[in-house]
């Protein structure tokens, strides 16, 4: 399957082609979310839609650190207006099977694939919409 | 499955959900009414999903269907054997199949039910002695896209072969008729229903495996509006011509997958074809699309007047079989082309002079409507109505037995407009007029079925989306344009002038198309209603009236919970219990009242009922000792503010005081939604009289007054309906009470919140004075603490999409001039939260 392959910093990730809807280049500044927790980086106005963005960095739970922004990544996931914040995006690869992937599991990785020599973490679209859901719902 | 199937796979979700839909609606209003014509209707809906179900190949709902079909048509034989556990099982087996389908919808397998098969089965056997029969699927990946094979009757009729037959038209019809027509009856002669050449058109004739003998040859020709599927253009006439080998039109049953009005049904009993055209149109209009976005469909009309104003609608449908024969026999005798009304070719122009060209284009389409059909008509109504008449010509073609004479007769009283010639115009082969001599006197013009699409919502959503961005687009050029030199200047003001005036017109076109009745949300209550009275052991009349009132489909969708929870604490806790309503006197079904009504540029929809009523005291008390009130305070508040006490969180979940619990359940999450899309709620209610609440809506999404402020670097919106007023104070200066600083306001102190803190973001310390912002909350008055007062914005609300909407203290998003996103606060959530 296709997959759209970014990097977070050094890490490299992949999404699903038919997940993404397209990339941009993030706005001078986002707009703040009032009560949000702190992956949230703001929203941004594409094209006269309000567009959620949130910092991919800690939704994985990453080391804290600050992401230059350099892409946001548009899902396609219905009508749920949602970008991620990376580091910048490298292009699109076929990746096939996919292994399991170290450390802790949660529902937003699918597992780690090996694309030219290297490994890429295979993330799962629907996993990653429900841990964001799962940001605004635990964080009261 | 195969590509073939796939692309008839959503409108069969769509299809088969509002048939399953409506069948739940039918079982409702059969169980309180029995009136045989929801019989036929819930059989026709059962058929329906069966055809549908086994032309797709998922046989698990067609199984369910076909039980669901033997079961009714026990009750339409013997009223008597309708009881309630009949009815719940019925019910049950609505529901499964709409699993089902949904199941379908996520790509799964629908499941085949096994527990509820084996109880639908015995129910079959107890009830008409014989075992179920064997439901017969259709090969999926055998589906071709023409020929009728795989119709519902095919399974268990004398097949589908003769459906291909009477695709007179040779669009393709039956079962593949993808998205043009299935036209059918005659050999495609003027007796033959086409609109526009794409029209949903059905033949059929002779109940389904039974009555239709082979000598038979009355090819009906039936033709539904469309309504609620993908056609264009379908509007239809019925029509009979006597042409052998016709016969068992059977072609369109399977309609799941053909998008040719699948409401019809070929299945000879109910006189479909017995009325003229449209002779579905109402049921389509009413029926609701399905809940989940995926599936969800709008309908847009395209005509002027909706198919539900046909007369007769559903008239034709209730017609017992020998009518249907006889109007056929009638249909068929008629002969052709002779009394055909004829056909007028009319110029007329709108003197240049005339200062209401709009109006008097009206009362001319109104007068030529009256005398007959409009075939064609340019202007096109819209334009005309909005006085959009290039040199104040008008060009049309009427179809109207009323002649020359007649026509200059009509128009003659019209001022300031002038006939300029009628002439007699030959008519195009494919026309739909209304040839039949309709029993029940019902008149439906051509023009009054509903041409429609359907279109996907989020495509509506997409235009409203890019409308707004043109609109940004263009104040931005408008901005570009200030800093021109002064001679450059004037043309390129004119141009976005232009445009702007363009871009308006479109937004008000789209925003039309976006207008949703409001039967899509209010058809589920009876069926809520039904199983919130099982519950509690209640008898309640629900009565709805106005359901076709229309609102944007934004706002539609954001009501359908807090109506249902309306309905609910009107049921639960407004009504009293059978043996209470004795002791005062009243009848033993409790009654609630849905009624929607435009008044002005608003929808109100007030639910009532005639129960308990609320306490005031009570409220007030509960309210106070959730020390969400003073006690001096509560003493003050009249009995109409002590009703919206409910609202309150604290003293909506108040479980412990009885007499009002739950009558609060959600009822804070109900105010908030109507305060979200613009409107208000209030409740009015009389101690042993009943419970009147009343929404007052918006028609389309809310342009709200806001005012805008600035906290550190950020800009909110603070709904200026709200706001009380401002002043500016040393923060510094102000007295205390526990930490909170008190803002003298009036002749009373405000607790100050400051805005930032409330948010979340971080903004610097601010020595001196600085901007308050007073505000009504819902327990009085607040001010806020704000960085600058940044000035008043009139703005198109844009509601929160997930995952913002979880966010509490937010009432929606907009998009400022500058591009710029910016919350709306909803100050009461904010603090309480």
């Amino acid at each position: 399957m296709r997959h759209v392959i970014f990097r977070v910093e050094k890490e490299r990730y992949g999404l699903p082609l038919s997940a993404v809807r397209e990339v941009v280049v993030p706005p001078e500044r986002f707009t703040r979310v009032p009560r949000a927790p702190l992956a949230i980086t703001g929203v941004m106005n594409l094209r006269g839609r309000v567009v959620t963005v949130v910092e991919l960095r800690q939704l994985l739970s990453l080391p804290e650190g600050p992401t230059p922004p350099g892409r946001v990544v548009l899902l396609d996931r219905g009508r749920r207006d949602l970008g991620l914040l990376v580091t910048d995006v490298d292009g699109i690869e076929a990746v096939e099977r996919v292994s399991t992937a170290p450390g802790k599991m949660t529902p937003a990785i699918r597992g780690v694939a090996r694309l030219g020599g290297l490994g890429v973490t295979v993330l799962d679209p629907e996993g990653l919409d429900a841990a964001v859901v799962a940001l605004f719902t635990h964080s009261k | 499955m195969t590509m073939d199937m796939s692309r008839y796979l959503g409108l069969f979700i769509s299809e088969a959900t509002d048939h399953l839909e409506a069948l739940g609606r039918d079982l409702v209003e059969l169980e309180r009414e029995g009136s045989s014509s929801a019989v036929d209707s819930m059989f026709r809906h059962a058929h329906s999903v069966k055809g549908m179900a086994s032309s797709m190949g998922f046989e698990p709902i067609a199984i369910v269907a076909h039980r669901v079909e033997d079961l009714v048509d026990a009750v339409r034989q013997d009223r008597g054997r309708l009881d309630r556990d009949l009815v719940d099982l019925l019910l049950t087996a609505a529901d499964t199949m709409l699993a089902q389908v949904r199941a379908v919808a996520e790509g799964k397998q629908p499941d085949d039910s096994a527990a509820l098969l084996t109880q639908l089965g015995q129910r079959v056997t107890t009830m008409t002695g014989q075992a179920p029969a064997a439901t017969r699927v259709a090969k999926v990946t055998a589906l071709k896209p023409e020929g009728g094979g795989s119709d519902g009757t095919g399974s268990d009729g004398p097949g589908g072969g003769s459906g291909s037959g009477s695709d007179g038209s040779g669009t393709g019809g039956g079962a593949g008729g993808s998205g043009t027509a299935g036209a059918a009856g005659g050999s495609g002669t003027a007796g033959a229903a086409g609109g526009s050449g794409t029209a949903g058109a059905a033949g059929g004739s002779g109940p389904a495996g039974a009555g239709a003998s082979p000598a038979s040859t009355h090819g009906g020709g039936a033709a539904g509006s469309g309504t609620r599927s993908s056609v264009v253009g379908g509007s239809g006439a019925a029509g009979g011509s006597a042409s052998p080998g016709v016969a068992n039109g059977t072609g369109v049953d399977g309609a799941g997958t053909s998008s040719a009005s699948p409401n019809l049904l070929m299945n000879g009993g109910p006189g479909t074809s017995a009325t003229s055209s449209a002779p579905n149109g109402a049921h389509g209009t009413s029926a609701p699309s399905s809940p989940d976005g995926a599936t969800g469909g709008v309908v847009v009309p395209l005509s002027s007047r909706r198919a539900s104003d046909a007369p007769g609608a559903d008239a034709g449908t209730a017609a017992p079989t020998p009518d249907l024969a006889n109007s056929l026999k009638a249909a068929a005798s008629a002969p052709l082309p002779e009394t055909l009304a004829q056909r007028w070719a009319v110029r007329l122009r709108i003197a240049p002079t005339c200062q209401v060209p709009g109006v008097r284009a009206f009362l001319v389409h109104k007068r030529l409507t009256n005398l007959g059909t409009l075939v064609e008509l340019r202007p096109a109504l819209e334009e005309l109505k909005a006085g959009r008449i290039p040199d104040g010509n008008i060009q049309l073609e009427l179809e109207t037995p009323a002649g020359e004479a007649g026509i200059h007769a009509a128009l003659k009283n019209v001022a300031e407009v002038e006939v300029i010639s009628v002439k007699p115009a030959v008519a195009a082969p494919v026309v739909q007029p209304t040839l039949v001599p309709v029993p029940d006197g019902a008149r439906a013009p051509a023009d009054t079925a509903s041409r429609t699409v359907r279109v996907r919502t989020e495509l509506l959503d997409y235009f409203l989306d890019t409308v707004g961005e043109l609109m940004l687009a263009t104040a931005r050029l408008r901005e570009v344009g200030k800093v021109l030199p002064e001679n450059t200047r004037p043309a390129l003001e004119e141009g976005v002038y232009r445009l702007h005036t363009l871009v308006k017109d479109l937004h008000d076109k789209v925003m039309t198309a976006r207008m949703t009745p409001l039967s899509l949300i209010t058809d589920r209550l009876p069926r809520a209603a039904r199983d919130i009275a099982r519950r509690k052991e209640r008898e309640v009349d629900l009565v709805i009236t106005g359901a076709e009132i229309e609102l944007d489909r934004a706002i539609l969708e954001e009501l359908s919970d807090p109506l249902l929870h309306l309905l609910r604490n009107c049921i639960d806790h407004g009504l009293e219990a059978p043996e209470d309503r004795a002791a005062a006197k009243k009848g033993p079904r409790g009654r609630v009242l849905v009624a929607v009504k435009r008044a002005r540029d608003r929808v109100i929809i007030e639910l009532e009922d005639d129960g308990r009523g609320m306490d005031p005291a009570k409220l007030k008390s509960a309210a106070v000792s959730r020390g969400l009130l003073s006690a001096e305070a509560a003493a003050r508040l009249t009995d109409r503010e002590a009703f919206m006490l409910s609202c309150l969180p604290g003293v909506s979940t108040a479980k412990d005081i009885t007499d009002i619990s739950g009558r609060g359940v959600g009822m804070d999450a109900v105010k908030r939604v109507v305060e979200n899309v613009g409107g208000t709620l209030e409740i009015d209610s009389e101690r042993g009289r009943g419970t009147r609440f009343t929404l007052r809506l918006p028609l389309t999404v809310a342009v709200v007054h806001l005012l805008l402020v600035e906290v550190g670097e950020e800009v909110f919106g603070l709904p200026i309906a709200k706001v009380v007023g401002a002043t500016e104070a040393d923060g510094e200066s102000l007295s205390r009470s526990r930490e909170t600083a008190l803002l003298p306001h009036g002749n009373s102190l405000l607790p100050v919140h400051s805005l930032d803190a409330l948010v979340g973001v971080p903004a610097p310390q601010r020595l001196g004075a600085r901007p308050f912002v007073v505000m009504d909350g819902d327990s009085g008055r607040v001010a806020l603490a704000v960085d600058r007062l940044l000035g008043q914005e009139e703005v198109v609300l844009k509601p929160l999409s997930r995952p913002l909407d979880l966010l509490p203290g937010l009432s929606g998003v907009t998009i400022l001039g500058s591009g710029r996103p910016v919350f709306i606060l909803d100050v009461p959530r904010l603090l309480s939260a």
